[in-house]
């Protein structure tokens, strides 16, 4: 649209929803922001910022939730229709950042809008509608307590629009359930922290969009050109296209072979039924590919296992769920996923609650009445959770509060209170570094160095030099995240940077965007910093140095804390950030920070 | 001899991925407006599957007769043309066409239909699962 009328592909305003008095009103967006934020990411970072004040409970009213996109979307660019949700994460009192693709983001766009903003709490239930016309406040009291899987559907036929687009809590987040997590169009989730639950204690349902207006660019012909060019000679390629061929099951095997896939409450890494649930078992189960608005790649698979059918399942999930629940039976893990899918649960944190009262139960600590394998309790478990009733409703405070209740703390995988993703630290130790300095918890995804480790790359073993891939690695998914693009783009940095410049008539430089990538993370340190995140919370699970992996390459295999320790301060140190982990003075003043500071 | 083609369409492999309708809105309008391409994919998404409605070139075209204003013709590089200038937006055509292939642009308030690009549809090009494709026609 015309941003002070230039054609730039930014909306140019946000929305600004106020629930306790329900008043809306678009605003710009701060111009001085765009420059150093870009949008996504580093945007919602800064609004949170400057919005949201210390020490506020992430369930109360206080909160503040942000839903943004990025310059990119609504554009012809793939993977980068996505959203990002960014608000005070229940599961772990830090900033959270959690993504989700498919349509919504350029819809939003089309609506004609950077970003939402929402604060406050609605007395009665209600959906948000965002149209080109305008936005209001919907009674949800006919959809509150409906499954994901019926939202979109729901909510067309009441607006009587089939092109609605949709982002719900499940009954999971209205519950407020800590790992409660949003879907939009079924197979798609903003899954980590718990943005679910914050929806549900805003009681806010859903937010639904969309939008007839257009996206323009400064010169639609050049763009295009370039883009025919980009698509035939850097994005349709064989080296890309695994997401089409195997999707993100493909990784199975690849960690099984390492013995990083977390196996029975993480008490092994290698899956005696690995090849039950691995990419090659899903491939055979294909309905079709699927694709996020404006993507070729088309890693989404629709699955079907007999009755049992999912968009799914994903990497994580079949390694949460599966092997580290033993389910090495795919129509039982299909199921599973799409349970969460409807009750709108995080299947990495669910799979690790799940697995851990496997464990628990398994090893005599308690009879918590669930058994590795045991497919009918392990899918009862997920509707108890989401619920909160029945026997296995204290699982749904997460893994944490389960083995602190039970004293299973050595079982206990998490950082600042989010449970372990798929790839186990003791065969990929940079990924300690990793899921320890992740800003919203263990999470594998801004420093995915397990991608680096292997037989045929970096020592697995060993924490030397790790922290410096840990810090450019985060630094550049954060500038990445704040186009957004997705991280299957397969574009080169140039490349993206340039369709960034030709698409809003900006000018960033490739040091430019470096530079706000790491911005970017060093506010998002300032954020879990003022909510008293020091060292010690930069810290891996304990069972990663007492307890080796029984078989498999790791086998035998500890970390040694000494090790940890120099490694946290060298990366401290290549950061510019005191022993504490605090960034100086001279880091905040060199990346426009330092106001932000007392 | 003109190399006659068409375009065809298998919506089983219908990814859902709308590169259709962002590349026809650009080409033919100058901007990204799905909502007004004269190709249209609707989705379910919790059954995993799209349907794509696109003119077919079917040989009886009911919308050319369906007109009062005689502002549709037959194009035979495939689709057919909406004159714009004759258009009275009255959506008979929308209404005859039995593959709701027909589409109605709000903001030119004009009916709107495939006309292949002239010959050189920009949207096959960017079907990467091969739902539309533009083969040639069998000849004689």
């Amino acid at each position: 649209m015309a941003v002070d009328g230039n054609r730039s592909s930014y909306a140019g305003r946000i929305l600004r929803v106020n629930l306790d008095t329900r008043d809306i009103a678009a605003e710009p967006l701060r111009p001085e922001w765009k420059r150093d934020f870009i949008g996504g990411k580093g945007l919602a970072y800064r609004y949170l910022f400057d919005e949201l004040p210390a020490r506020v409970d992430p369930l109360s009213p206080s909160n503040v939730l942000l839903v943004f996109t990025g310059p990119l979307s609504g554009t012809i660019v793939a993977t980068t229709s996505r959203i990002v949700v960014v608000t005070k994460s229940p599961a772990t009192g830090t900033i959270l950042d959690t993504y989700a693709g498919g349509g919504i983001a350029a819809e939003m766009k089309y609506a004609g809008y950077d970003g939402i903003l929402v604060k406050g709490r609605a007395s009665t239930p209600v959906y948000l509608l965002v149209t080109d016309q305008g936005a209001e406040l919907r009674d949800a009291s006919k959809v509150w307590g409906l499954g994901s899987l019926e939202m979109d559907e729901a909510l067309r036929q009441e607006i009587g629009d089939p092109r609605l687009r949709v982002l719900s809590a499940g009954p999971a987040g209205e519950n407020l359930v800590p790992f409660a997590c949003l879907t939009t169009e079924s197979g798609r989730q903003a899954g980590r922290g718990g943005a679910g639950a914050v929806f549900g204690s805003k009681n806010l349902k859903a937010i639904a969009l969309r939008g007839r207006q257009g996206v323009a660019v400064p010169d639609m012909e050049s763009f295009l050109q370039r883009y025919r060019k980009i698509w035939t000679e850097e994005l349709i390629t064989e080296g890309n296209l695994w997401t089409w061929r195997d999707g993100t099951a493909g990784v199975v095997k690849r960690s099984n072979e390492r013995g990083i896939l977390p196996t029975r409450g993480f008490t092994g890494g290698v899956f005696d039924a690995a090849s039950e649930i691995d990419g090659e078992a899903v491939k055979a189960h294909l309905v079709r590919n699927r694709s996020c608005f404006a993507c070729p790649l088309a890693c989404r698979k629709q699955t079907r296992v007999n009755d049992a059918e999912v968009e799914g399942p994903e990497y994580e999930t079949i390694a949460l769920a599966g092997s580290n629940c033993g389910i090495g039976d795919l129509k039982s893990l299909v199921a599973f996923n799409r349970l969460c899918d409807d009750v709108g649960l995080d299947t990495i944190s669910a799979g690790n609650v799940v697995g851990l009262a496997m464990a628990i139960t398994e090893q005599g600590i308690a009879d918590l009445g669930i058994h590795f394998g045991d497919a009918g309790t392990y899918l009862q478990s997920v509707r108890d959770i989401a619920s909160r009733s029945g026997r296995w409703a204290e699982l749904a405070d997460g893994a944490r509060a389960l083995a602190r209740k039970y004293g299973a703390e050595h079982l206990l995988m998490e950082g600042k209170g989010l449970e372990y993703p798929g790839y186990d630290p003791r065969g990929s130790q940079g990924m300690a570094l990793a899921y320890a300095t992740a800003l919203r918890g263990a999470c594998h995804m801004p420093a995915f160095v397990v991608g680096y480790e292997g037989p045929e790359g970096l020592d697995p073993f060993t924490l030397e030099g790790k922290p410096e891939l840990v810090k450019q690695l985060q630094d550049l998914n954060s500038a990445k995240w704040s186009i957004i693009s997705c991280d299957f783009a397969g574009l080169s940095l140039e490349t993206l940077v340039d369709l960034l410049n030709a698409a809003t008539g900006e000018t960033w430089t490739m040091e430019d965007f470096m530079a706000v990538g790491e911005r970017v993370w060093n506010l998002g340190k300032l954020f879990n910093l003022r909510e008293g995140f020091g060292r010690v919370a930069d810290w891996p699970a304990e069972a990663l140095f007492d307890q080796a992996l029984p078989s498999g390459p790791a086998a035998g295999k500890r970390l040694s804390r000494q090790e940890y320790e120099d490694a946290l301060s060298a990366y401290y140190s290549l950061r510019g950030w005191d022993y504490e982990g605090r960034p100086t003075t001279e880091k905040l003043v060199a990346l426009g920070l330092s106001d932000l500071v007392e | 001899m003109v190399d006659l083609r068409q375009l065809v369409v298998d919506t089983n492999l219908c990814s859902g991925c709308q590169l259709c309708e962002v590349i026809c809105s650009a080409v033919k309008l100058g901007i990204f407006s799905p909502a007004r391409a004269r190709i249209q994919v609707r989705s379910f998404a919790v059954q995993g599957r799209s349907e794509i409605r696109v003119c077919r070139s079917c040989p009886e075209h009911p919308c050319v007769e369906a007109c009062p204003f005689d502002a549709i013709s037959p194009l035979e590089t495939g689709g057919v043309r909406i004159d714009p200038d004759l258009c009275d937006a009255c959506k008979a055509c929308i209404e005859a066409c039995p593959y709701e292939a027909i589409f109605f642009d709000e903001q030119l308030a004009k009916a709107i239909s495939c006309d292949c690009c002239g010959g050189s549809p920009q949207c096959v090009a960017f079907c990467y699962p091969g739902a539309l494709t533009w083969p040639p026609l069998d000849g004689p």
